[in-house]
């Protein structure tokens, strides 16, 4: 006992000495955490990090909602989500590609059915995330919303891979039919590895109005002319909208709703660490990161 | 209407944010909250277009002279603002079609855009973020008006708010390396320094 007191002393007695106890306050610049942006960018090259990571993987992006970003609940999802993926082939696709995806139906006869559409819309974080295929079928509009991770999916596959001018396409709906009109039986288009994946630079034409939504207001880059066609019936009725067209610059907002390096990467670790011990195990050659304009 | 208007405002950027630009930028090293907070606009409708009008002064303002004493509420809300700017032009630069447009609107003045790119960045290629500081000072009493002979005051709550690499002298002097010589680390070295005699003797 005496001893240990002894040591423990002298020990407090050098530390006292050689440094210093009590330390004048900083600004508070110097309280936060000093992000070093060269070595997150030389993590980024040993992961191979994917620069198009939000828009192919919209369902590991963090919610666009600050309080519904819970790490614990992120965590158990995105294990989930991975589990899933070694199951079922997710390919890489966009708001744009046409798509087929087949599921199980108890009551057809084929016990499957099979859509193909253009996506038109991908929404949610984890396990949520939607995407929604649009097709005319006999001369009738058809959306289909499926959930990524329903278990009755049993097969997704992008036929042709391409994106449009804007990350949503709702406005189809308001489109000639023959913008959305896609062969069901369809060849598989290939895209040529390591290429970037192209931007379909197609310009819709709308029908008259009424519309869903006010499209000449949100403007999409890929409507043509939409408010010359609308009669002065429309015109005259919207003409008083305030237009806020500004709030494009509030940068903080933005980044509110935004990605961020570090999670991206985070996920990217994660992804590239489950592949390795399933590969290790030798159950399984999938793979879940991969990116058709990186891949050699 | 105004609600129309704020229904349309998150439809609009849901549609174009994704396509601005490509790669995803790391985190800005400057506290965000998650509430955009309010701020008086002096007689102009408090509306979301004033508060940004009140934020861009206050980027261009400090763009130009890097240091500027501002009201503490004002220098929390505009320093994100500045942060996440000066990071767009030190990791895009000017060939980015998007920094460009951001700079453009946040920098109006003739002249401060091309400091931005050749001046503030370049101080940033190597050093880490944040790129900017905020310090709190004393708070001030300023005179408002007078009525009935009666002088009304009113106190403000100061902030400094500064770009880094600046060439002014240092808000907070670099802390001592040695306080060895302070009274309070003198106490204590002495009283250990008996405690560890006393306890030699008794052994």
């Amino acid at each position: 006992g005496m001893r240990s007191a002894v040591s423990a002393a002298r020990r407090a007695a050098t530390a006292a000495a050689a440094a210093s106890t009590i330390s004048t306050g900083g600004g508070q610049a110097a309280a936060l955490s000093k992000a070093d942006s060269t070595s997150l960018r030389a993590r980024a090259k040993a992961l191979k990090h994917i620069d198009e990571f939000p828009e192919i993987y919209p369902d590991f992006v963090q919610s666009p909602v600050w309080n519904r970003r819970i790490p614990l609940r992120e965590s158990l999802e995105r294990a989930d989500m991975l589990e899933r993926r070694m199951q079922l082939d997710v390919p890489e696709f966009y708001v744009g590609s046409i798509v087929a995806v087949t599921t199980t139906a108890a009551y057809l006869g084929a016990k499957e059915h099979r859509f193909v559409g253009i996506c038109i819309r991908r929404e949610k974080p984890g396990l949520l995330h939607q995407f929604t295929l649009r097709n005319v079928i006999d001369g009738q509009g058809v959306e289909v919303m499926y959930e990524l991770y329903n278990p009755t999916i049993r097969k997704i596959e992008t036929l042709k891979l391409e994106k449009r001018l804007d990350s949503d396409l709702s406005y189809l709906i308001d489109a000639h039919p023959e913008y959305s009109t896609v062969d069901p039986h369809m060849e598989p288009v290939a895209h040529p590895a390591g290429t970037p994946v192209p931007v379909n630079q197609m310009k819709v034409k709308l029908r008259p109005p009424p519309w869903t939504r006010r499209w000449e207001v949100i403007g999409p880059a890929g409507v043509a002319n939409a408010w010359e066609d609308a009669t002065p019936w429309y015109k005259r009725k919207f003409h008083k909208t305030k237009v806020n067209d500004y709030e494009k610059y509030d940068l903080i907002a933005a980044y509110r709703t935004g990605s961020t390096l570090e999670h991206e990467l985070k996920v990217e670790e994660e992804m590239q660490e489950f592949e390795r011990q399933r590969h290790a195990a030798g159950l399984t050659r999938r793979r879940i990161f991969r990116s058709a304009s990186a891949a050699k | 209407m105004s609600r129309v208007g704020g229904e349309v405002f998150s439809l609009t950027r849901s549609f174009s944010s994704r396509h601005l630009s490509n790669a995803t930028l790391p985190t800005i090293q400057a506290a965000v909250g998650h509430i955009p907070q309010k701020l008086k606009t002096n007689g102009i409708e408090p509306n979301r277009r004033a508060r940004l009008e009140v934020l861009r002064k206050i980027v261009t303002r400090l763009v130009r002279e890097e240091r500027a004493e501002l009201q503490w509420n004002r220098a929390v809300e505009a320093r994100p603002y500045l942060e996440r700017l000066i990071q767009l032009a030190v990791e895009k630069g000017p060939s980015d079609e998007y920094t460009n447009e951001m700079v453009e609107w946040w920098l109006p003045e003739p002249g401060l855009d091309y400091k931005l790119y050749e001046v503030i960045a370049p101080r940033f290629v190597d050093r880490p973020a944040p790129f900017t500081g905020l310090y709190r000072l004393p708070s001030k009493r300023l005179e408002q008006y007078i009525q009935n002979k009666r002088i009304f005051w009113k106190r403000y709550e100061i902030g400094v708010l500064e770009i880094e690499g600046n060439p002014f002298p240092a808000v907070v002097s670099p802390p001592h390396t040695n306080n060895s010589h302070l009274l309070l680390n003198q106490l204590l070295k002495k009283s250990l320094q008996s405690r560890l005699n006393t306890l030699e003797k008794k052994e």
